[in-house]
């Protein structure tokens, strides 16, 4: 078997690496490989551009199967040895003043080559990514499978709950990071978009232990799989001045109810929650939540007058704010000061956040949106209100989490295998949702009068309308 | 494709080992099963729930969803996964003879 390998002529970098029966036995190569000697390329190496040079060498059939030295059986090894190979391109990155990822990959037991290749190649080398259940850990396990079983096998992931308000404790994250370098690549994933925390490179042998050793320092694995996913809140009362309710201790109550669903698969697909302080939110729940709680206020903002003044006086641009508030509402008088008009104010939080000595109102609540996603059959949806106001009380939040486990309940009962709830509430519509999670639709939900003069009237109002009328028009012949 | 022998007979079953023809079921073929997925002996918590798995298989058409199998078994979930610890969908629908369920797993 013949080896063509296709290198920079001028530092003889390999860009591309093919094996004669590869060429023959696939068209789609062989003509890619013509190609790329026909053309003039930039090496990724030394960034020189010219026409790549073939180099043809004889190789044994047997150099290249089995190469790799096979562990021992029966022994389960805390890691996968990898040889040390030349990694030109990984090096060039770690080269500069910023701390590297590069660099940072290179002290673990991470798959070096597996990056390597992705960046010689310009594609990534991981396959297909998938969950497991183990005895004993229903969900918690990613498995990623590797398309390049010459360099590494596959690598299984373990997903960790992380602390309310993602605080953790040295002693704790010492810990963490003990089991890390015991039994895994000694890397943190720190934290994933879905507010978690993902422990990498766990051999299936390793994972019972690890999981133990994990919950007995007093963290929970879960949330892959058909369940609900690690919810994720705002940082809230810990460390902002503008949240409408305690997100963290939400958070923590909604662990202490739901901890069995995370950790359980049962619903047809996942199940996202999202809770975020105040309508700016800051978790992006109303993009990516299947149910999203959000912190509101039904009273107008509260202002502050002599401290809007002060800041006017020292160079504030009252008249752009004024300008482009969404609702058109706001009026500023220099003797009267700054105006807030009732009717059209729809607490959007854009004078709160430009003006300070402008805060939220007192009479505040949580409103539920349902249904967003990014992904799933029909593509990225934004959220919809189901309730548009409701009050949060602590310490068990019973209302609002009632709420949460009809709305599942009604999911679980009605929607398809794979089925998100976005694509659920697009398929049966939302007035069919109401009816099934039994919230009565009310007008704040509708933000502007209907421009549509076509409207479907239902037969029973239509007849007994008629029916009115023609008991009012028997009584009239009567007299 | 490969073919298991449980109770003197022989059947057959997919990769994963779920059985392919449903009507070949017998309590002997649910024992024969649950070694491969590791369960010692089939206690009356398992039989509630293989029997209330087949009883829907038969009427539906389908394999129930894990709320209705708690809900009609009585069971918490974790229980469920107590009993099957590869799960309803995967180790509890292989013991009753059910065709592997769709989705992932």
């Amino acid at each position: 078997m013949e080896a063509i390998k296709l290198c920079c002529a001028k530092c003889g970098f390999v860009v591309e690496e093919y094996t004669s029966v590869e060429l023959t036995d696939n068209p789609r190569k062989a003509k890619r490989c013509q190609y790329l000697l026909q053309k003039s390329s930039i090496c990724p190496s030394c960034l020189a551009s010219g026409r790549l040079k073939e180099v043809r060498t004889q190789v044994d059939d047997n150099a290249i199967v089995g190469a790799k030295p096979q562990p021992a059986p029966g022994v389960a090894a805390a890691h996968e040895e990898h040889p040390q190979s030349p990694t030109p391109m990984m090096d060039a990155i770690s080269r500069g003043s910023w701390p590297s990822h590069a660099a940072e990959l290179k002290k673990t037991h991470y798959p070096l080559q597996m990056y390597e290749q992705a960046l010689q190649k310009r594609a990534t080398q991981w396959g297909y990514g998938g969950y497991v259940s183990l005895p004993g850990v229903a969900a918690g396990v990613l498995v990623r499978a590797s398309a390049r079983p010459d360099i590494t096998k596959g690598s299984n992931f373990l997903r960790i709950m992380d602390p309310c308000g993602n605080f953790f404790k040295t002693d704790a994250m010492r810990g963490l990071c003990d089991i890390a370098d015991k039994y895994a690549y000694g890397l943190l994933h720190l934290l994933s978009t879905g507010g978690d925390l993902e422990m990498l490179g766990i051999p299936t042998e390793n994972l019972k232990p690890a999981v133990d050793e994990i919950t007995a320092l007093g963290f929970d694995v879960g949330s892959t799989g058909d369940d609900y996913r690690t919810s994720e809140e705002c940082i809230g009362p810990a460390k902002c001045d503008l949240p409408l309710y305690d997100t963290l201790g939400f958070r923590e109550a909604w662990y202490k109810r739901f901890l069995e669903d995370v950790q359980y698969p049962r619903f047809p697909h996942k199940f996202k929650c999202k809770f975020a302080g105040c309508p700016n939110d800051c978790v992006r729940g109303g993009q990516k939540a299947d149910v999203f709680v959000c912190g509101v206020f039904r009273d107008l903002p509260i202002v502050d007058q002599p401290k809007v003044a002060a800041w006017v006086k020292g160079g504030g641009d009252i008249s752009t704010v004024c300008t482009r508030c969404p609702g058109g509402c706001l009026t500023w008088d220099a003797k009267r000061g700054l105006g807030i008009d009732g009717d059209s104010c729809i607490r959007c939080m854009y004078c709160i956040n430009k003006i300070p000595g402008v805060r939220p109102g007192g009479d505040r609540g949580v409103a539920i949106l349902v249904g967003g996603k990014l992904r799933g059959k029909y593509g990225p949806m934004l959220a919809k209100v189901l309730v548009p106001f409701m009050k949060a009380v602590p310490p068990d939040y019973k209302e609002v989490f009632d709420l949460i486990e009809r709305i599942t309940a009604v999911y679980d009962e009605h929607a398809r295998k794979k089925e998100r709830m976005g694509d659920f509430l697009l398929r049966i519509g939302m007035v069919e949702f109401f009816r099934l999670v039994g919230v009565e639709p009310s007008a704040q939900l509708f933000d502007r009068p209907r421009t549509n003069l076509y409207y479907h009237w239902e037969p029973e109002e239509v007849n007994a309308e008629i029916a009115q009328r023609n008991i009012a028009g028997q009584s009239v012949s009567k007299e | 494709m490969a073919a298991v022998t449980l109770a003197g007979k022989q059947f057959e079953v997919d990769e994963d080992g779920f059985m392919l023809d449903v009507a070949q079921w017998t309590p002997e073929v649910a024992i024969g099963l649950a070694k491969s997925e590791g369960i010692d002996a089939l206690t009356d918590d398992h039989w509630k729930v293989i029997n209330y798995l087949r009883g829907y298989y038969q009427k539906f058409n389908v394999a129930p969803p894990v709320r209705m199998v708690c809900k009609e078994t009585g069971f918490s979930l974790k229980r469920i996964y107590e009993l099957f610890s590869t799960g309803p969908a995967k180790g509890a629908c292989k013991l009753a003879g059910l065709p592997k369920p769709t989705g992932c797993i």
